[in-house]
């Protein structure tokens, strides 16, 4: 008995010493955003020890970073329209190619995205959509349009708008027909006004984070809401009476990217860390759990049926057609802050 | 040479001792207070580049564009966001004192070890983190809890709606998580009244509002001031309740420089909108001590 236990205990510190000889990979994330399983997995096959730090907000990552954290950091998790910012503040490094296999899985409509051409720093994690969860008892059977909020006539009970400045003013735009990522102020400026006019209908209650807005729906305080998909499809799990829909005019696609800080104390991992989550078995176990599509191809067969087939998780044909993907907008990113806080403050 | 204590001393050696005493004390105030708020004051007056970047070119840019002149031209904007969150501290700060008062008064009038157990239970609820308790008031003001129910039987809200979000739900949120601050000082002030004041009054055939204006007022103003500024204050910058229990439907002053350092990654209006926040801060602060001081030396 003595002896299994020192063998144990053996075995144990060999276990340790093995798994400090490769090191941590630290990625930056937000909270429950990868099935926690693969952190176990991870270390059995690559030998890397994989620790995850969550942020609250894509802005919290960027200030910290900004304000010289990026040496506590090796793989960051953001979203498109925060790539060029990161890149073009020098926070994120190119990738090395050949370190990263499993990228040739990467489904053609991920690659080379508009806010990083030829993907020199980012791939693909999970992607999604973001559109209007409604309680299916109080919402007309018609196809989900904007109007379903922005139509005072068209409402159907108390709604909740994003509380995301770039979101929320994008989705009205691409509403009224305009690019997601307009830099024209008289069209930021016609989007604003009809989410004023909106928010000063009686049946709007406010704005929140889209887990927050899903929350209401739920809890039946709002009878609509925006949010997004993989929130929504977890939601529905739950409580069968709440669906999810891309409005008919469309919405906005977002795609969760990995990159890697410029100071990264372990490159070698993180890049380690990026192939394995490209791995197609991976990618599929992650969506099985996060209820999130992912940018792997050749993963999809591989997810589970019931959620492959799922719309509001792998949009079909069609909607895919009306989403656009936001970029950044550079010096025009202050009138979106300005029309925002119009919206905001009137 | 100079005689303090008895003991021959230098000016030299004074300087040595006060540095030795309040050196720490001062450096922890030039590192911490002064340092931060020099970068501040540089900073509001900065540029932010194409990408959130700084760039340090003189302007005065953003002390107008607070005016609310923007790229829309000008608008009522901020100056709305300004007043909104004036209104609310004020309104805050004025109910937490009329109903601190009343509370100070009564737990003044229990006996001792009554007034230690009162007070600790005024005190518990700061034990408990503010965001935490403001999702409590989301949850007993839902539309699944009686209060809910009660306000809809009454017909003051549809059937099935909740309570919050609502100014009602703002305010009490608010009134909850600064009664504490306005609570105790008050009764700091008021467990010291000197009654033979009140009665010296009374005798003097004067009426309750003239016995509460000459007899009491005096007497607590330090409380009151203190009372005030410590709800005022933490209240012009709050915007956690007026976000969780309004809907995020309008926004504070809070809100708008949170967004600066946040969405719109534009640190130097963020600074300029934080630097005028501290320095009317200030200035009112002032006028309200000296204020104070008047009406207790009356």
């Amino acid at each position: 008995m003595t002896t299994t236990l020192r063998l144990s205990g053996l075995l144990l510190a060999g276990a340790c010493l093995f798994s400090a000889e490769k090191g941590t990979v630290t990625m930056y994330m937000y909270s429950e955003y990868i099935d926690p399983a693969i952190a176990e997995q991870f270390l059995k096959d690559t030998g890397y020890k994989l620790d995850v730090q969550v942020y609250e907000s894509q802005d919290e990552m960027v200030s910290k970073l900004r304000a010289g954290a990026g040496n506590q950091y090796d793989v960051l998790i953001g979203t498109d329209v925060i790539v060029t910012k990161m890149i073009k503040l020098g926070l994120v490094k190119p990738l090395d190619q050949g370190l990263i296999p499993k990228a040739v899985g990467v489904d053609e409509k991920f690659r080379n995205p508009p806010f990083d051409p030829n993907n020199q720093y980012s791939w693909p994690y999970l992607w999604g959509t973001i559109g209007i969860a409604y309680d299916t008892t109080k919402a007309p059977k018609t196809p989900a349009t904007w109007a379903w909020l922005l139509d005072e006539k068209q409402q159907f009970g108390s709604f909740v708008f994003m509380d995301e400045q770039r979101s929320m003013l994008g989705t009205v735009l691409v509403s009224q027909g305009k690019s997601i990522n307009s830099r024209d102020p008289a069209e930021i400026k016609a989007a604003a006004d009809a989410l004023i006019a909106a928010k000063k209908t009686k049946n709007c209650v406010g704005f929140d984070g889209g887990v927050g807005g899903l929350a209401k729906v739920s809890g039946g305080e709002a009878a609509a809401a925006v949010v997004y998909n993989g929130d929504a499809a977890r939601a529905i799990a739950d409580k069968p009476t709440i669906g999810y829909a891309v409005p008919k005019e469309g919405g906005n696609l977002w795609v969760d990217v990995m990159l890697i800080s410029a100071q990264a104390p372990n490159s070698d991992g993180a890049h380690a860390l990026i192939n394995y989550l490209l791995d197609p078995k991976i990618a599929a176990q992650n969506t099985n759990v996060m209820k999130y599509a992912n940018g792997v191809a050749s993963a999809t067969p591989l997810v589970e049926e019931a959620i492959r087939t799922n719309v509001v998780i792998y949009p079909d044909a069609e909607t895919m057609k009306t989403l656009q993907v936001m970029g950044d907008v550079g010096k025009e990113n202050r009138l979106y802050d300005e029309a925002w806080t119009a919206v905001k403050a009137q | 040479m100079r005689i303090i204590d008895g003991k021959p001393t230098t000016r030299l050696k004074q300087w040595i001792t006060g540095l030795a005493l309040a050196g720490t004390g001062m450096l922890w105030l030039v590192c911490f207070l002064a340092g931060p708020l020099a970068a501040i004051g540089a900073l509001a007056f900065a540029q932010r580049g194409d990408y959130g970047e700084l760039i340090w070119q003189f302007t005065t840019d953003n002390f107008w564009r607070m005016l609310g002149y923007t790229s829309f031209g000008w608008t009522p904007d901020h100056l709305w966001i300004i007043a909104r969150s004036i209104i609310l501290a004020g309104v805050t700060t004025v109910l937490c004192l009329l109903l601190g008062f009343p509370l100070a008064f009564w737990v003044a009038a229990r006996s001792p070890s009554w007034r230690t157990l009162l007070l600790a239970l005024v005190m518990l609820p700061t034990c408990v983190n503010l965001v935490i308790r403001t999702y409590a008031w989301q949850l007993i003001l839902g539309a699944n809890a009686p209060p809910s129910w009660i306000a809809a039987w009454c017909g003051f809200i549809d059937p099935g709606g909740s309570l919050y979000p609502s100014s009602g739900a703002v305010y009490l949120g608010m009134i909850s998580a600064m009664l504490p601050f306005a609570a105790l000082p008050l009764y700091t002030s008021v467990e010291r009244l000197d009654w033979s004041l009140v009665e010296a009054a009374r005798d003097l055939y004067a009426g309750r509002w003239a016995t509460f204006r000459h007899g009491i007022l005096p007497q607590v103003m330090p409380g009151l001031v203190a009372a005030t500024i410590l709800t005022a204050i933490p209240s012009l910058g709050m915007f956690v309740v007026s976000d969780l229990l309004g809907g995020a439907k309008y926004m504070l002053i809070g809100n708008l420089i949170q967004q600066q350092f946040g969405a719109a990654s534009d640190w130097p209006f963020g600074a300029m909108l934080g630097l005028s926040l501290i320095i009317a801060t200030l200035a009112s602060l002032a006028v309200l001590i000296r204020w104070g001081q008047q009406e207790g030396a009356r």
